[in-house]
């Protein structure tokens, strides 16, 4: 493989593969450990109460054993294998889990899971479906809400100073990471695809101020690198939560570049900014509920609200698509034919890898990623 | 083997109400004419007193996707979907439905494979509802980008998550902003595309209907604790018809009533549906729609279904009906807050605007009780997640409490997923370690 | 002269094609076994002695298939663009193609000048495989190719209405117990497999008049009958449909070879 490991990234490799590491060691000085399950929650809200959040991740290699004692073998893998992950004892350095009503089974397992095995620190935020003038009102109350339920278990007072400072330091965050996505709209890019994602996973498991340091560093290292480099098709990524870059490298091992995507762990979450212009919880409602583009909100019959992946493709010199759904998932597999249709009706070629969160049938993706890539070449 | 020569591919019904449903309820089953009035495809979770109000015909997919199931139609449409690219673990209804779509797109006519009753009359315009689980504000989203250009409206219940202070004065508030809204613009979107302004007189008067209607259903359950037991799940389930879809109508109104009327008879006679009561059932899930001969299969090893946790509906609950729509809000606020207190840390959404809900773990635990149940059986349907979530964590919890339970899976609509001898071979077991347990001896 | 060779490595069987100027010089099929690096290396000493040639004589080798990235010397080429290939080379106006083979099942959409529009696959299941009718032949006692020969080609057959092997096989059992005729049962097996590939294919014929029918399953002629009914297209099978994705390999390999090697 010609793209192994870039020198000076090493530290991010070693971060991601002992993603919960850093966390642990906040813990040890006396903090708390914040995790949550997606990104309606706003991380911003847990660092001003002085806590550090962590997103939950599963493990694609640990089959679901013991969460089939108590939650059945159907609905999302990912989530399953989360809740696998802790009655493992894999996550017992979180102090707090926050599930927000993102989807069904996110809704559903919050009660179980706090029914077996509790955290100190249990919230469901609920998160409407529709993008209207009440839901966002509702959003923006379910927010204060769940501020002061940090706040009671913190034992802190969230103040505004603290919150602003949150969000500006999430803020650059994205900005750093949006130089990063620029980087890659050159032909070839000087970033694979597979470290953009290994970046982003690290990310979602340390403090904003340790990713601002770590992203410093690789931005550093990838502007030095020089330009000239195997010319590839270059692939944008749909899909469901992945949180293992082996995915990414077996389709940029088959021949590729993936240049963009549009996941919650990347574009749908750095691409954009809080603005708290109106107000900071104003700026976070907005950032988190009315403009995150998931699927699982409905944005009407339109068929042009695909047409922010057009730009995307367009933007970033795409010529095929890969998506990639987990097992069960209604709102994406809804999408799918749509947007399949959509990207073919202007000549993008798409194809779909469905998994169920373990990655088994690798051998089998591989032949459908090379057939891909064989059309696009 | 053919459909037709299932054994339990048909239902035989205990009640006489229930067996002159057809005539007793034709709003619902010889559809009437639809040409002056408007046609909705609506599903779960739309108020059938707001389509009532605005003359609205309603045709029901979920209900559609039963009736295919029933008449062989439904894998047919499902591998159509499949064929678009939808899933085949997506929601069998769903799937049905889109198949549907697609084939009367492809012939530009309803597609002749349809059940005998015809295929869904062409609607003007989709009443979805985000209650209840996440396929449903897609689904009319899907049917309306890719095969009809007609308006779509899907209505959004917030419900309080399991551990929120449903008493907090700022949560009750918190939820009823946002129901009001959310119904408000349903009636917004309903005057736009009807043509009609709301009748506040008319809803008034059907919310009304609709109050006497619930009392007279829920009076029934009651009864059901008796024994032997005069009403089964054979029966239940075509009850729920009208619960469903015809709640502020007065053909309801006088279904429940007659309901009422002969089970009330019947316990005063001491008269059940079984001669020979052995074992008292409860069922969770929902009931193969396809197969509701199940119940009478159950009946002839001597088991009766006593409760159901499908479409299990709370106590009645006051509302003002000065302000109907008010009132409506603050049913589903009220009815929710109940099934909040059952403890439905396993259950989907509480907040319907219609009535159709489920049994929090307490309750269950307690109806165990109340109706001296034997043993469970909970039906996972494979394609369904919200009815078949949750079924593990009962099942546990009814085993603590000595509780035989037994989960058995197929699917609502795709019969392909049924097996006569298969499910057999699972309930006759779970029947044995029943008698053990009571009688000390299998049969 | 040297020849462009390709290998076609599959979970059941291995093949071989050895391509001269523009016709197949000969091809070979043996089953896989357990270990695809080994059958790969068996077919080229077969190949290669039962010609008389030596590893120089083949001037470019592609692999495809499950096991193709065992062979360490081979250009690796998806089973897909193979397949498309080989199949356009032997029907120059083909838009669809259907492979069924012993694990899963294709099916390739082609734009009119050949190359590959788009593709779908189904590994997950064996309903509607090779492995779906030997299941199902192993319950008559019969050997594949009786099998094949044993339905009614006019006629659907009884309803199998399970998507599940497993399922299905307890209908078809339950078929024969109450008496059904046994012509009758065989051609609903084969109307069941046609129905499951046409659920993945449907999407990709459209308007399409005609479909290729290949891999191992294309020599069942039942099956191809059924698929012509359920799809209600013209179904074309190549003369020996299961080395057309080595057909194809091989061409491929021949455009990698140098010109004056290609003795045009």
């Amino acid at each position: 493989m010609g793209k192994s490991a870039v020198h000076g990234l090493e530290r991010l490799n070693d971060l991601y593969n002992r993603k919960e590491s850093v966390a642990k060691e906040y813990r040890k000085q006396g903090k708390k450990i914040i995790g949550y399950l997606c990104y309606f929650a706003p991380p911003e809200l847990i660092s001003a109460a002085g806590m550090v959040p962590y997103r939950i991740m599963g493990r694609m290699d640990d089959e679901i054993i013991q969460a089939h004692n108590y939650v059945e073998p159907l609905g999302c893998p990912f989530i399953r294998n989360c809740f696998e992950q802790d009655l493992k004892g894999n996550l017992d350095f979180l102090d707090g889990r926050i599930i927000p009503h993102s989807c069904d089974t996110a809704q559903r397992l919050y009660g179980i899971w706090k029914y077996y095995k509790s955290a100190s620190y249990n919230y469901c935020l609920n998160v409407p479906h529709k993008v209207t003038p009440w839901s966002r009102d509702f959003f923006k109350r379910e927010l204060h809400f769940f501020k002061e339920s940090l706040e009671k278990y913190g034992g802190v007072e969230i103040t505004d100073e603290a919150l602003r400072n949150a969000i500006r330091l999430y803020n650059e965050n994205r900005a750093m990471v949006r130089e990063l996505y620029d980087l890659r709209k050159e032909q070839p890019p000087r970033l694979s695809g597979s470290d953009m994602f290994k970046t982003l996973i690290v990310g979602m498991a340390i403090p904003p101020e340790e990713f601002n340091a770590l992203l410093k560093e690789i931005l550093a290292e990838v502007k030095n690198r020089p330009r000239g480099g195997e010319m590839l098709p270059r692939i944008l990524f749909w899909g469901c939560i992945i949180d293992d870059a082996r995915l990414f490298e077996l389709i940029e091992e088959s021949g590729s570049w993936i240049v963009s995507d549009d996941t919650c762990i990347g574009t749908k979450s750095y691409l954009r900014r809080i603005d708290t212009s109106h107000g900071l919880m104003e700026g976070l409602a907005k950032g988190y509920f009315e403009e995150f583009r998931c699927p699982r909100t409905d944005r009407g019959p339109d068929i042009h609200r695909f047409d922010y992946v057009l730009d995307l493709v367009r933007e970033y010199d795409v010529q095929g698509v890969i998506g990639y759904t987990l097992s069960f998932c209604d709102p994406f597999k809804l999408d799918y034919p749509d947007m399949r249709d959509y990207l073919s009706e202007n000549e993008i070629p798409m194809l779909l890898i469905d998994d169920d969160y373990s990655l088994s049938h690798l051998e089998s993706i591989r032949t459908r990623v090379e057939a891909f890539i064989e059309i696009l070449e | 083997m053919s459909h037709a020569a299932n054994e339990m591919s048909r239902a035989v019904r205990s009640l006489e109400t229930v067996r002159n449903s057809k005539k007793l309820l034709p709003s619902f089953f010889s559809r009437e004419n639809a040409e002056n009035r408007k046609v909705a495809w609506c599903m779960q979770g739309v108020p059938t007193e707001l389509l009532e109000a605005f003359d609205l015909m309603p045709e029901w997919p979920e209900n559609f996707g039963a009736l295919c199931a029933a008449r062989s139609v439904a894998p047919r449409f499902i591998a159509a979907a499949e064929s678009e690219g939808f899933s085949s673990e997506l929601c069998s209804y769903m799937t049905n439905t889109l198949g549907y779509c697609k084939r009367y797109c492809d012939l530009g006519t309803e597609p002749p494979e349809s059940p005998p009753q015809g295929g869904m009359v062409h609607a003007t315009m989709l009443l979805g509802s985000g209650y209840l689980c996440d396929p449903r504000i897609k689904w009319f989203q899907t049917i309306g980008t890719r095969y009809f250009d007609i308006p779509v409206f899907n209505s959004d219940p917030m419900s309080p998550p399991i551990d929120r202070d449903i008493d907090d004065p700022r949560m009750i508030d918190h939820h009823m902003q946002h129901l009001r809204a959310d119904l408000k613009d349903q009636v917004a979107f309903l005057e736009k595309h009807t043509h009609k302004k709301f009748d506040v007189n008319r809803f008034r008067e059907i919310m009304s209907i609709s109050q006497k209607s619930i009392e007279s259903w829920r009076r029934v359950y009651d009864l059901r604790k008796v024994k032997p037991c005069p009403m089964g799940s054979e029966d239940y389930f075509s009850c729920v018809i009208p619960q469903m879809f015809m709640l502020g109508k007065e053909e309801a109104l006088t279904f429940f009533e007659k309901v009422y009327d002969e089970v009330k008879d019947r316990v005063d006679r001491g008269v059940g549906v079984l001669k020979d009561e052995k074992y008292r059932l409860a069922f969770y899930g929902l009931p193969p729609w396809h197969n509701l001969g199940f119940f009478n299969y159950l009946e002839s090893l001597g088991a009766i279904t006593v409760f159901e946790g499908a479409y299990y509906i709370g106590p009645p609950v006051d509302i003002d009906l000065d302000d109907p729509l008010e009132g409506l809000a603050e049913r589903i606020w009220k009815n929710a807050c109940w099934h909040h207190r059952t403890s439905a840390e396993a259950m989907p959404e509480i907040c319907n605007p219609a009535l159709q809900q489920g049994i929090g773990s307490k309750l269950l635990l307690r109806l165990i009780r109340e109706y001296d149940v034997d043993g469970v059986i909970l039906h996972r349907t494979r394609s369904c997640r919200p009815w078949s979530w949750g079924q593990v964590h009962y099942r546990t919890l009814l085993e603590k409490e000595g509780i035989p339970a037994l989960i058995f899976e197929s699917d609502m609509t795709d019969v392909r997923m049924w097996s006569d001898s298969k499910v057999k071979a699972q309930v006759e077991p779970f029947m044995e370690t029943i008698a053990q347990l009571k009688y000390g001896k299998i049969d | 002269m040297r020849y462009a060779a390709g290998l076609d490595i599959g979970s059941k069987s291995t093949k071989l094609v050895f391509l001269g100027q523009d016709q197949i010089a000969g091809y070979y099929v043996i089953p896989t076994g357990g270990n695809s690096s080994k059958a790969g290396e068996k077919i080229l000493e077969l190949g290669l002695s039962d010609r008389h040639l030596g590893q120089d004589d083949i001037s470019f080798l592609v692999a495809t298939g499950y096991g193709r990235h065992s062979v360490e010397s081979a250009k690796k080429v998806s089973e897909i663009s193979c397949q498309a290939r080989g199949i356009r080379s032997l029907f120059p106006e083909a838009v669809v193609i259907i492979d069924i083979g012993g694990q899963d099942f294709k099916v390739i959409k082609l734009k009119k000048e050949g190359t590959i529009l788009s593709f779908a696959m189904n590994e997950k299941c064996a309903a509607g495989t090779g492995r779906y009718l030997e299941l199902m032949a192993d319950i008559f006692d019969m050997n594949l190719n009786t099998f094949a020969k044993a339905g009614d080609t006019a006629s659907d057959g009884v309803e199998i209405s399970s998507v599940c092997t497993v399922f299905a096989e307890t209908e078809v059992i339950s078929h024969i117990s109450r008496g059904a005729e046994e012509k009758e049962i065989i051609s609903g097996i084969f109307t069941a497999v046609s129905k499951r590939v046409y659920s993945l294919a449907q999407r990709f014929i459209g308007d399409a008049k005609s479909v290729v029918f290949t891999g191992g399953v294309a020599m069942n002629m039942g099956v191809a009958k059924a698929l012509e009914r359920v799809t209600g297209c013209d179904i074309q099978i190549p003369a020996e449909p299961q080395i057309s994705a080595a057909l194809g390999a091989a061409m491929i390999a021949r455009e990698q070879m140098p010109d004056p090697e290609k003795g045009d």
